[in-house]
């Protein structure tokens, strides 16, 4: 049975007529548990769109989203934030980390809400996980672009969440960072975590499995990547 | 942040100045109430005459004319149903004298009385043990050019000054305390009395004697000083008024300095908000972030007004300071000035708060 099932997803921006902007239309796919989905598409395509509707954020204009057989958007605004909080662990494009917090509180930031004990050593554990075991109290400013985007990584899953949601990941990170930043996904999708990674970035699906191209709003290819990868460094 | 620590500091600053103030002053009202020693005053229901006696006006006390009170009164007093009410009785007669050349006011009076009722009275010299001695009030003394054991004539008797009074802040400074019977043999006055003076045990039954008394002695008078004080506590009852208004006014525009920096915070604070709903906080919990936000804030701002309040208050011109400001912890003024900054803050900053938790974290976070 699928993780993820995307049913005829549309999203409209703006009212009914000339003005109207459909970012999606009719989009419709699943993912498996343990997947690792790579969302590509040029700009204004509409993949930023489709995460924040993955990510329980934005309510879709038409269709369904269900995620281990929950209908996402049926969910209140508060339940909602329970889900995204259970459920999904997010790795921003600019890494949103918060400034003048540690890398270890910003690593318990998820944590915070939830009845987990020993948080603190939970954020820490994780940090170890990504190779940071030893600067867990260092302030964002204090660290390198790589460093920053492993407690970006740690916070996503430090609440072990089985989808994990990346938005361009390496998109603001030099070639040996990105490597890196790709190489802890692969990690942790041989780990069993379901990853959806949106990239305008040929290069960064290399260790996707599978492959959803977006096009004004339209799923235009959905393709195993082992098929194709040749072929995407055209894209 | 600081603006909020600020405005509210300010505002609660002034709350406390003002509260102190006001405090002092009631302070200052109870505490001459307790100096005037007695309570209640007895004198004649009517005359053409009113004399000011122990920052009351009592009119009816004829000094030249006596159809006043007499010596029976007392009796009837002490028969009355209050007596058990009354710790001391002081019965006065008043006379107005010429000693060298100068008037003045004598007081005949029942000195063990007196000294029950004023027990801050402070002597130089000696205790009056026999009729023919005096006291002199402070002034007196020095406006009739006498001191402890010098003699002074009145009405053609030599009377030996027994002691003069440390200056008291009251009218006793400017009077001349005789014994009663003496004073009203002196002047042909004997059985008469201008007025009684009664202490009440309790200032709780001061209502109950004064009915008592009123029923009791119909030809009389009987005031309360109550009422005399009553003025004061409405001048500072205005006073307080109008500085709680001030205060609202400021505590109003310290609120909004709260709601247009917490709301501006809110909006700098954009994406961070947009992480914490997008990473699973509930609405409620990140309109509770915001105002724990402010509550410490509040706290800090309360705590910093109250002690600069006290600041103000000690910065106030000399002339106020003989009130004697009560200044020290306080705990009911630090309670309310906490309670006062914290209410304030959180009501300001509802509004923002509300604004951070219905914030759409995908617009929040613009890269989603």
């Amino acid at each position: 049975m699928s993780l993820v099932v995307v049913n005829d997803l549309s999203k409209y921006f703006g009212n009914d007529g000339d003005t109207q902007v459909h970012a999606l239309e009719h989009v419709s796919f699943e993912i498996a548990n343990g997947e690792y989905l790579a969302i590509m598409g040029p700009s204004g395509s509409g993949k930023s769109t489709l995460l924040a509707i993955l990510g329980a954020m934005s309510p879709p204009s038409s269709g369904t989203l269900v995620i281990d057989q929950i209908d996402v958007y049926a969910l209140s605004q508060e339940k909602r934030a329970d889900f995204r909080r259970e459920y999904l662990g997010f790795v921003f494009q600019q890494l949103q980390l918060i400034p003048y917090l540690t890398a270890v509180e910003n690593v318990m930031l998820p944590l915070v809400v939830t009845n987990h004990k020993n948080k603190r050593e939970l954020a820490a554990t994780t940090l170890e996980r990504v190779g940071l075991g030893d600067k867990l109290n260092r302030l964002p400013s204090e660290m390198s672009g790589g460093e920053q985007s492993r407690v970006a990584i740690a916070r996503a899953v430090v609440n072990n969440p089985p989808i994990l949601l990346a938005d361009e990941p390496v998109g603001s990170l030099d070639s040996k960072t990105g490597e890196e930043v790709l190489g802890l996904f692969k990690q942790l999708h041989s780990e069993g975590q379901t990853i959806i990674m949106v990239t305008h970035n040929p290069e960064s699906i290399r260790d996707a499995e599978r492959l959803v191209q977006l096009k004004d709003g339209r799923i235009v290819a959905d393709l195993m990547t082992k098929d194709v990868i040749p072929a995407t460094k055209f894209l | 942040m600081a603006l909020v620590v600020a405005g509210l500091a300010v505002g609660v600053a002034a709350l406390v100045a003002i509260l102190t103030i006001v405090l002092s002053f009631q302070k200052g009202i109870d505490k001459k109430l307790d100096t005037y020693g007695f309570n209640i005053v007895i004198y004649p229901a009517s005359s053409n005459l009113s004399l000011s006696y122990g920052g009351m006006t009592i009119s009816g006390v004829d000094t030249y004319e006596v159809k006043s009170l007499l010596m029976a009164d007392l009796a009837t007093i002490k028969r009355s149903h209050s007596a058990d009410s009354v710790a001391a009785l002081s019965p006065k007669l008043l006379q107005v004298v010429d000693s060298k050349d100068k008037k003045a006011l004598l007081v005949g009076s029942d000195f063990n009385q007196e000294f029950l009722i004023k027990k801050w009275w402070r002597l130089n010299g000696s205790r009056p043990t026999r009729p023919d001695e005096l006291v002199l009030g402070q002034d007196a003394a020095k406006n009739l050019q006498v001191k402890a054991g010098d003699t002074l004539k009145l009405s053609g008797k030599d009377f030996k000054v027994a002691a003069v009074l440390q200056p008291t802040g009251s009218q006793d400074d400017s009077l001349i305390f005789g014994d009663l019977r003496e004073v009203q043999s002196l002047y042909k006055r004997g059985g008469e009395l201008s007025l009684i003076e009664i202490s009440a045990k309790s200032t709780a039954d001061i209502d109950a004697v004064v009915k008592d008394l009123k029923k009791a002695l119909p030809q009389a008078a009987v005031s309360s000083i109550k009422q005399a004080v009553q003025y004061r506590e409405k001048a500072v009852g205005s006073l307080a008024r109008f500085g709680l208004a001030i205060t609202a006014v400021i505590m109003l525009i310290s609120g909004l300095i709260v709601f247009t920096t917490m709301t501006s915070s809110v909006r700098d604070r954009k994406r961070e908000i947009g992480i914490f709903r997008a990473i699973g906080y509930r609405q409620s919990v990140v309109a509770r972030i915001i105002l724990t936000e402010t509550l410490i804030l509040s706290l800090i701002g309360g705590a910093i007004g109250y002690a600069a309040g006290f600041g103000i208050v000690f910065m106030l011109p000399a002339f106020l300071k003989k009130f004697e400001f009560s200044v020290g912890l306080n705990v009911p003024v630090l309670i309310l000035s906490i309670v006062l900054a914290v209410a304030v803050g959180l009501v300001a900053s509802l509004v923002p708060a509300l604004r951070a938790a219905n914030m759409d974290p995908a617009d929040a976070l613009k890269s989603l």
